[in-house]
C-alpha cells in the first residue's frame, strides 16, 4: 500500500503542470463529495430531530391556539392559556419553536376572519411574536426582512405601520414590495399615497395584491383614482383601471375617456374593458369614433361594448361586421353582441347568407352548450 | 347522533379541517371529516349527515364535482362551500350546481356557526 | 546532425493534438458543470427563501389572474385518461380551461371520456390561425361542474400537431402544455404563472420547471403522496439524470436567461407569441427544443425586451422507461431532435445578434449537448487505441479515467447534496444510499450506454436519413424567403 502511494506520489510530481492542476482538482472534488455525504447524513439525523420536535411541539401548541381562538375564554382562563402557549415555546430551541408558532398562526389568520381573527392577534402581541417581528424587520437578511413584514401585515399589526413605512423604499426589491403591500394593509388608504410618485413600474404581481386590499377600502378612494389614471407610471395607470374595474367607482368617467388614446395600445384596451364593466352607455358614441381606425384587438372590445351597452340602432353596424368582416374575433365578437341584443332570431336567419367561415362562427355563437 | 346534528367536513388541508372540526364539535355537533371528494362520497354512502361542509379546491374530485354527485345521488344533507376562490363565477357555478350556501375563505366562524344553525333549522 | 531532423513523428503530433484536445475539453466541461452548479445553487436557494413569504392564494382570488388554457394531446391512453383528466380539471387556478386533443387515437380514449364526462358535439368554430390536420368534433360536457372541459378529436397527426390544435381552440391568452399523463404538483400552475406576473422590465414569454421522475412513487387521486428512488438500476440512473439536468443545469439557465429547452411534459407559453411566431413544428422530432429556440429568435427579431423563465421548483412527475431498448429508442430521439434543432437555427451559432442566446448558450448545446457524445466516444476509442499501440503508457490512462470517473461521482454526489437542502424529496436514508450507489455505477454501467445511444441517434440522423417524422419540409425562419426570415435578416442589418 505504501509502495503504491509513493509511486502515485512520484507519478503525480513527473506530470506536466497541466495533468498536475487537474489531479488535484479531482482530488479536492472526491475530498469535497466526502464530506458532502456526511455533511449530508448529519443533516438528515439533525432533520429528523427537529422534524419530530416540531410535529410534537404543534401536537402541543395547536389544541391551544384553537382554544383561544374558538372557545369563549375569558379573563383567568385565557391568560392560563396564553401561559401555557408561552411555556410550549420556551424549552428547546427558542427561535425555531417561535417561527413554528409564528407560521401556524399566520396560517390560521389567512383563513379565518371576524372575531376569531382578532383574537389571533391579541395572542400574537401577547407572547411577543410581534416585538420579534420588528426586531427581525432591522436585522436580518432580505429573505427574513420580507417574511417578517409579510407576517407583521397578515396579522394585521397596525401599531407597526410606522416602522413597517420605513422600507417602502427600501433598495431591496423583496423589501421595498413587501413593505408597500404590508403599509396598505396595515394603513389602507393612506398608504397608498406612494402611488402618487413612484418613478419604477409596480409589477402584476404587485398590482394583484394591492387591489386584493383595495376592494376592501370605502369610496373615498375616488380621488386618488383619477390621480393614478393620471400617472406618467403605465403601471399605476393599470393599476387604477383594475380599481376602478374591480370596485365599481363610478366618478371620474370622464379620465377614462382620455385613456381610450393613451400611447399604450395595452392602457388603450384596458380602459374600453373598464367602460364596458361599468356599464358607461356614455362612452359608446366615442368608441365608435375610433373602431375605424382601430387594430383588432380594440376593435373587438368595442364591439363588446356595443353588445352590452348598445341598443337596437346598432344592429346594422354589427350585420355588416358578420357579414363582411374575415377577421374570426370580430365576426364572433359580433355575433355576441347580437345576441346579447336580444337578436338571436335575426343572427339565425343570417346563416343562409354568409360565407363559409363566418357561418360557422355564427353556429358557434347560436350554440348555447358551448 | 349529537341533538344539534352530524356535520362532514371535506377540505384537504388538514389544519382547516382540525380547526373546523374542534370549531364545530365545541358547539355541540357531532363531526367527521374527509381530506378529498372521493373519500366524502365513500363516507355519505356509509352515513347520513345533516350538513356537509366542502371546499371546492381539492385534488381529483373538486367540490364542486362532489357537489354535482351528491345532488345526483338525493343526498339531502345541505352542502356549504366554503373556498378560497371569491369570483363571480365561482359563486354562480356553486348555486348553479345546488349548493345550500357559500362562504370565502377568510371565513369567520361565529358566521359560519350562525349559517349551519339556518341550514339545520330549514330540514 | 541534420538540423532538419525534428525527432517527431506523425503519430508524435496526433497524440500531442489529442492531449491537448482531450485535456481541454474535459477542463472546459468540468469548469462548465461547476459553474452551472453553483450558480444553480444560488438561484434555487433564493427562489426557496422568496416562498417563505409569497402568498401564492392571492392570484387562486384575484380577478385580475391571467387566463390559461391546459392543453393535453392524449394518444392511445384508455387506461388512464379519466383519471388524468380529473387531475387536470382540479388543478389549482382560478381561470382556466382544460383542453384535451385526442390525436386519432385507436383505442377507447375517446369513447371513455365522452361517457365519463357527458360530453357532446357541438358547433365550435375553430379560429384556425395555425394549419393542422383535420379536426373531427370539438365535444363540450352537459354536466355544469365539467363546463371548463372540451375534448378535441382529430386525424392523427402527432403531438406537435395536436398542440397547434390546442392553440387553434383555445379561447384564453396562455397555454400550459402538458403531457396528459404528467402529474401535476398542486400550486403547479400558480407556481409556473408567477414569472409572467413579476417581471417589470422584460416581457415573460415562456416558463418551465422542473421534471421528477414518477417511477415507484405512490400516485393516489391524481397527486404524488409518497416519493420514492425507483426500484430500478436504470430508472434510479434515470434519476440522477434528471436531477443533474434540471437542478443543476437548466436552474443555472434559466437564471441566466439562456434556457433553450422547456420540458414537453411541462411549460406555460404566451399563446400570441406562439402563434406569431408560426406554432408548434410539425415536421421536427425534437418539437419542444424547436418552439423555444423559434420563439426566442422570434421576439429578438421584432425588437421585444423578453426572457424565459424557468421555475426551480418540482412541479410535475413523468414516468420513464425502464427498459434498455425503450431508454435508447428515447435517447435516439431527443440527439435527432437536438441535431435538427441545431441546424435549423444554425444562424444564432456565435451570432451577436441574438446576444447570450448566439453567444453562449447555442454553443454550449453545439459542443456540450450535441458534441459531447461524439467527442467523448472518439477520445475513448483513441485512448484505447494508443494505449493498446503502447503510444500512450497505462498510469496516464489510469489517470485520465481516475479524472473524469472522479469528477463525475463528485458531481453526481453534489447534485444529490443540493437536491437535499432545497427540496430534500427523498426522506427515507435508504433511498439516500440507493442513490449514492447508482451515482457509483453510473459511469460505467449507464454513462457508455446513453453515449452509444446518442452516438446511434447522431448515425440515423447523418447517415440513415432519419430526420424527421416525414420529409424536410421546413417552416417559419427556416423557409427561404419566408416572411419570418426576411424580417429577421432586416433587424440582423439595423443592428
Amino acid at each position: 500500500m505504501k509502495r503504491f502511494f509513493t509511486q502515485a506520489y512520484y507519478y503525480f510530481l513527473a506530470q506536466e503542470p497541466r495533468y498536475q492542476v487537474a489531479i488535484i482538482m479531482v482530488i479536492l472534488l472526491l475530498l469535497l463529495s466526502v464530506v458532502l455525504i456526511f455533511i449530508v447524513l448529519r443533516e438528515r439525523t439533525r432533520k429528523a430531530f427537529y422534524e419530530s420536535r416540531s410535529k410534537r411541539l404543534r401536537n402541543r401548541i395547536e389544541p391551544i391556539v384553537q382554544e383561544i381562538v374558538f372557545g369563549n375564554l375569558v379573563n383567568g382562563r385565557l391568560n392560563n392559556a396564553i401561559r401555557k402557549l408561552n411555556r410550549s415555546i420556551s424549552s428547546g430551541n427558542k427561535s425555531i419553536n417561535h417561527e413554528i408558532l409564528n407560521d401556524l398562526m399566520v396560517y390560521y389568520h389567512r383563513n379565518i376572519g371576524g372575531e376569531s381573527a382578532q383574537k389571533l392577534e391579541s395572542i400574537y402581541r401577547h407572547v411577543n411574536l410581534k416585538d420579534e417581528r420588528l426586531e427581525l424587520v432591522k436585522k436580518g437578511d432580505w429573505a427574513v426582512r420580507s417574511k417578517a413584514i409579510t407576517d407583521l401585515g397578515t396579522m394585521n399589526m397596525r401599531e407597526a405601520l410606522f416602522e413597517v413605512l420605513q422600507y417602502a423604499d427600501d433598495r431591496n426589491e423583496y423589501v421595498r414590495n413587501e413593505a408597500q403591500y404590508a403599509a396598505v394593509k396595515l394603513g389602507g388608504i393612506k398608504a397608498l399615497s406612494f402611488l402618487d410618485h413612484i418613478k419604477e413600474p409596480i409589477s402584476e404581481w404587485q398590482q394583484i395584491r394591492l387591489l386584493d386590499e383595495c376592494l376592501k377600502f370605502e369610496y373615498h378612494l375616488l380621488q386618488r383614482i383619477e390621480d393614478w389614471m393620471r400617472s406618467d407610471n403605465d403601471s399605476v395607470v393599470f393599476f387604477a383601471l383594475k380599481v376602478v374595474r374591480n370596485a365599481n367607482q363610478y366618478q371620474g368617467s370622464q379620465t377614462i375617456t382620455k385613456l381610450f388614446t393613451h400611447k399604450n395600445q395595452r392602457i388603450q384596451v384596458k380602459a374600453l374593458q373598464t367602460s364596458v364593466d361599468l356599464g358607461l352607455k356614455e362612452h359608446l358614441a366615442e368608441m365608435l369614433g375610433r373602431y375605424q381606425k382601430a387594430n383588432t384587438d380594440i376593435r373587438v372590445v368595442i364591439i363588446r361594448a356595443i353588445g352590452e351597452l348598445g341598443d337596437a340602432s346598432y344592429l346594422p353596424f354589427l350585420q355588416e361586421i358578420v357579414e363582411k368582416s374575415k377577421e374570426y374575433k370580430e365576426v364572433m365578437e359580433a355575433a355576441e353582441a347580437l345576441k346579447r341584443l336580444g337578436h338571436k332570431s335575426l343572427l339565425a336567419d343570417m346563416r343562409e347568407t354568409l360565407r363559409d367561415n363566418n357561418r360557422k362562427i355564427v353556429e358557434h355563437a347560436l350554440d348555447e352548450r358551448i | 347522533m349529537s341533538e344539534q346534528g352530524k356535520i362532514l367536513i371535506v377540505d384537504d388541508e388538514p389544519l382547516i379541517r382540525d380547526a373546523l372540526a374542534f370549531k364545530l364539535t365545541k358547539d355541540g355537533y357531532q363531526v367527521d371529516t374527509a381530506e378529498d371528494g372521493e373519500k366524502a362520497i365513500e363516507m355519505v354512502e356509509g352515513s347520513t349527515y345533516d350538513i356537509i361542509i366542502s371546499d371546492v379546491m381539492m385534488p381529483f374530485v373538486s367540490g364542486f364535482e362532489l357537489l354535482k354527485i351528491l345532488k345526483e345521488r338525493g343526498t339531502e344533507a345541505p352542502v356549504l362551500l366554503l373556498t378560497s376562490l371569491n369570483s363571480e363565477n365561482a359563486v354562480l357555478k356553486a348555486f348553479d350546481l345546488g349548493a345550500d350556501d357559500f362562504m370565502t375563505k377568510p371565513f369567520s366562524p361565529n358566521e359560519l356557526s350562525v349559517r349551519i344553525k339556518k341550514l339545520m333549522s330549514k330540514k | 546532425m541534420n538540423e532538419f531532423d525534428t525527432q517527431f513523428s506523425f503519430v508524435d503530433i496526433i497524440v500531442y493534438v489529442f492531449y491537448i484536445l482531450v485535456y481541454t475539453y474535459t477542463i472546459a466541461v468540468m469548469g462548465s458543470y461547476l459553474f452551472l452548479g453553483i450558480l444553480s445553487s444560488i438561484f434555487a436557494r433564493k427562489y426557496l427563501r422568496k416562498n417563505t413569504f409569497t402568498d401564492y392564494l392571492k392570484i387562486l382570488q384575484s380577478p385580475e389572474a391571467p387566463s390559461v388554457s391546459i392543453l393535453a394531446p392524449a394518444y392511445n391512453e384508455e387506461h388512464s385518461i379519466i383519471e388524468n383528466a380529473r387531475s387536470l380539471l382540479s388543478v389549482r387556478y382560478p381561470n382556466y380551461e382544460v383542453i384535451i386533443i385526442n390525436d386519432g387515437s385507436r383505442d377507447r380514449t375517446l369513447v371513455k371520456l365522452i361517457e365519463e364526462y357527458e360530453m357532446e358535439k357541438v358547433n365550435f368554430a375553430i379560429h384556425t390561425q395555425l394549419k393542422t390536420s383535420k379536426v373531427k368534433a370539438v365535444y363540450k360536457s352537459k354536466n355544469p361542474a365539467h363546463q371548463n372541459l372540451i375534448v378535441v378529436d382529430k386525424e392523427n397527426g402527432g403531438k406537435s400537431d395536436a398542440l397547434n390544435v390546442g392553440i387553434n381552440v383555445s379561447s384564453k391568452d396562455y397555454t400550459l402544455n402538458i403531457d396528459v399523463d404528467c402529474i401535476m404538483e398542486e400550486d403547479c400552475l400558480l407556481k409556473l404563472m408567477k414569472p409572467f406576473l413579476e417581471e417589470t422590465d422584460v416581457e415573460v414569454i415562456a416558463t418551465g420547471g422542473v421534471v421528477r421522475i414518477a417511477n415507484n412513487c405512490k400516485v393516489e387521486r391524481g397527486r404524488i403522496t409518497e416519493v420514492n428512488v425507483p426500484n430500478t438500476l436504470i430508472a434510479r440512473f434515470q434519476t440522477l439524470e434528471y436531477l443533474r439536468a434540471f437542478l443543476l443545469g437548466r436552474v443555472a439557465w434559466g437564471s441566466m436567461d439562456g434556457l433553450l429547452l422547456i420540458s414537453g411534459a411541462i411549460g406555460v407559453f404566451q399563446k400570441k407569441l406562439v402563434i406569431d411566431a408560426g406554432g408548434y413544428d410539425v415536421h421536427t422530432i425534437g418539437e419542444d427544443m424547436e418552439l423555444v429556440v423559434r420563439i426566442r429568435r422570434y421576439a429578438r427579431t421584432h425588437h421585444l425586451k423578453y426572457k424565459v423563465a424557468f421555475v426551480p421548483d418540482p412541479l410535475c412527475w413523468t414516468e420513464v422507461p425502464e427498459s434498455w431498448g425503450n431508454l435508447r429508442k428515447q435517447r435516439n430521439r431527443w440527439a435527432r431532435g437536438t441535431i435538427e434543432t441545431l441546424l435549423n437555427h444554425k444562424v444564432l451559432f456565435l451570432n451577436p445578434f441574438f446576444g447570450k442566446i448566439g453567444l453562449i448558450a447555442y454553443p454550449y448545446w453545439v459542443f456540450f449537448e450535441w458534441l459531447a457524445p461524439i467527442i467523448e466516444f472518439i477520445g475513448i476509442i483513441l485512448l484505447i487505441v494508443f494505449s493498446l499501440i503502447g503510444v500512450i503508457n497505462a498510469p496516464f490512462l489510469y489517470l485520465m479515467i481516475f479524472i473524469i470517473y472522479g469528477f463525475t461521482v463528485s458531481f453526481t454526489v453534489g447534485t444529490i447534496y443540493i437536491e437535499e437542502v432545497t427540496y430534500f424529496q427523498y426522506k427515507k436514508r435508504r433511498q439516500l444510499l440507493s442513490l449514492m450507489v447508482a451515482g457509483i455505477l453510473e459511469p460505467i454501467l449507464y454513462h457508455p450506454y446513453t453515449v452509444f445511444c446518442a452516438i446511434g441517434g447522431n448515425w440515423d440522423y447523418f447517415f440513415e436519413g432519419k430526420k424527421s417524422w416525414g420529409g424536410m419540409k421546413r417552416v417559419g425562419f427556416n423557409r427561404p424567403g419566408s416572411k419570418q426570415a426576411r424580417d429577421e435578416k432586416r433587424a440582423m442589418k439595423s443592428v
